[in-house]
């Protein structure tokens, strides 16, 4: 209560003599505003009704009544964080008893005491603040468990990356292409899809290529044309990678694992049934898997690759569309170009922020190199002199 | 407020001490809202309803009345206000209308007193 801010009750009462009284009990404490009936309750609700901490409310009034005022408080959510205390001359059980079902916090009868009229204000905004705190430390914890999910995920995934000589950077745009293209398939209605699975697709969509840890380095960062042998190894990272997530124990029923299952799996399916590793044709091919799929193709032609330039964005959407490079979902192809240049556009501002937390990262990972490599020859070394 | 003036004033009908009480004994706050309720107009709004039997007005002026009488220890007044709000109730609307007069006589009584300590 000793805030340097007084917080704001709201008088609503349609006799002058009554909201005198009640401002004057209030006045040292609070800030007071004054209705003279439901109407001009309402309107100066609309406005500020975040800053209001309290509502004194008479009942029987002209131009909309008290009840009327608590059920559109009620309707507009506004009782959720501003209590109302209804004061009234009523003494009738019914009538008190209604004003509590409509979401009346309180009822003072008339005639009222002036100390326990404040008492009873201040204990009230007291339990309302606190709740709010509450509700602010609560939200608080889940946004922060939220947060060092994700980063675990996050730092997963820069393993296979780093293992595959590119920039983790990869794995942050698959992640924004898939998240852009699942709004818009949700907005052109195609698929019903919530926030929730959105957010677990785009986050699992950064383990796409973990079955590359498997994959031999000399493979996996061979400058040039890969032998058919060494192609057909290559092409293993998917099917392992779906191995992986599927031994993990009990954890098959959750929903991150089911989708990155699915993602790891068959994101290098074709949709007319030419890719690997099941040729899974058409929308046997997980919804998950088939954004992913477009995202990753998308990426990995505009950046460039130890055995390849980087195209230009229009070229590459050119090529996806011409069936040049891939076999998709039109109607999800059809999404990736209503947004590509939003996507083209988002990429651009990532990777300059990401540039110098990159350069840190190899830094630090080319030192950890160094010395893995130190540790490795003088255990050589020391087998010799055994 | 000298004994004289109490007892002039509980004549009229007012309950001065439980009112105080409330009002945290700050006669100050006791005087300021005496005089509000002189220049209060629902009494004149009640006779009005109550001459044009519109029975609704007549409803809203007397719970009001009822309101600021019990805040301010009006005590006698107070009784027939509630009277006539319980037989609005009831449906009784003629009877209601009836405790008009001896409404009024109470009313007079309680402004005169109050003028006279108000000086």
């Amino acid at each position: 209560m000793e805030s340097k801010q007084k917080q704001t009750i709201l008088i609503v009462d349609d006799t002058d003599l009554n909201r005198a009284m009640l401002a004057n009990i209030l006045n040292d404490r609070f800030n007071t505003l004054e209705a003279a009936n439901g109407v001009e309750a309402v309107e100066i609700l609309e406005r500020m009704h975040d800053s209001i901490s309290l509502v004194l409310l008479d009942i029987v009034m002209d131009k909309m009544d008290g009840f009327e005022v608590l059920a559109i408080m009620n309707k507009k959510k506004w009782l959720i964080n501003t209590p109302v205390i209804v004061i009234s001359a009523e003494t009738g059980g019914s009538y008190i008893q209604h004003a509590y079902e409509l979401g009346a916090t309180d009822y003072i009868s008339r005639p009222f005491d002036f100390g326990i009229v404040l008492r009873r204000v201040e204990n009230t905004i007291m339990l309302y603040s606190r709740q709010r705190i509450l509700q602010d430390m609560v939200s608080e914890q889940i946004f922060d468990k939220e947060r060092n999910s994700r980063l675990m995920v996050e730092i997963l995934s820069n393993i296979v990356e780093f293992r595959n000589g590119e920039s983790g950077l990869h794995v942050h745009h698959v992640k924004v292409i898939t998240e852009y293209i699942l709004k818009e398939l949700r907005k052109e209605n195609l698929y019903t899809l919530s926030d929730e699975e959105i957010n677990l697709i785009s986050m699992a969509s950064a383990l796409h290529d973990i079955g590359k840890v498997a994959i031999d380095e000399k493979i996996l960062n061979k400058p040039g044309r890969l032998t058919d042998e060494e192609f057909a190894i290559m092409k293993t990272h998917s099917a392992v990678g779906g191995d992986m997530i599927a031994k993990l124990v009990d954890r098959q029923d959750e929903p991150l694992v089911k989708i990155a299952y699915e993602i790891c799996r068959w994101h290098h399916e074709r949709y007319d049934g030419r890719g690997y590793p099941d040729g899974l044709k058409g929308d046997e091919i997980p919804l998950s898997a088939q954004v992913v799929s477009i995202a990753d193709v998308y990426d990995a032609l505009t950046s460039e690759r130890v055995y390849k330039k980087a195209f230009p964005h229009e070229e590459a959407i050119r090529m996806m569309v011409a069936g040049e490079c891939g076999n998709f979902n039109e109607k999800i192809l059809n999404c990736f170009k209503n947004v590509a240049d939003d996507i083209k556009h988002a990429l651009e501002m990532k990777s300059e922020n990401a540039n110098m937390t990159l350069v840190q990262a190899e830094i630090i990972m080319n030192d950890m190199l160094t010395k893995r490599i130190e540790a490795a020859e003088n255990a050589m070394k020391g087998n010799k002199h055994d | 407020m000298t004994e004289n003036v109490k007892q002039m004033l509980e004549a009229a009908g007012l309950d001065v001490t439980a009112t105080l009480g409330r009002l945290g004994n700050q006669e100050a706050f006791y005087q300021k809202f005496l005089k509000m309720f002189l220049a209060d107009t629902n009494y004149e709004q009640l006779v009005l309803a109550c001459d044009a039997k519109d029975n609704e007005q007549m409803f809203k002026a007397a719970h009001t009345l009822k309101g600021l009488s019990a805040n301010l220890g009006l005590k006698d007044f107070n009784l027939l206000c509630c009277q006539m709000v319980d037989l609005y109730r009831e449906n009784k609307f003629e009877e209601a209308r009836d405790v008009l007069p001896s409404l009024t006589v109470k009313y007079q009584l309680a402004r005169e007193a109050i003028t006279k300590y108000l000086g």
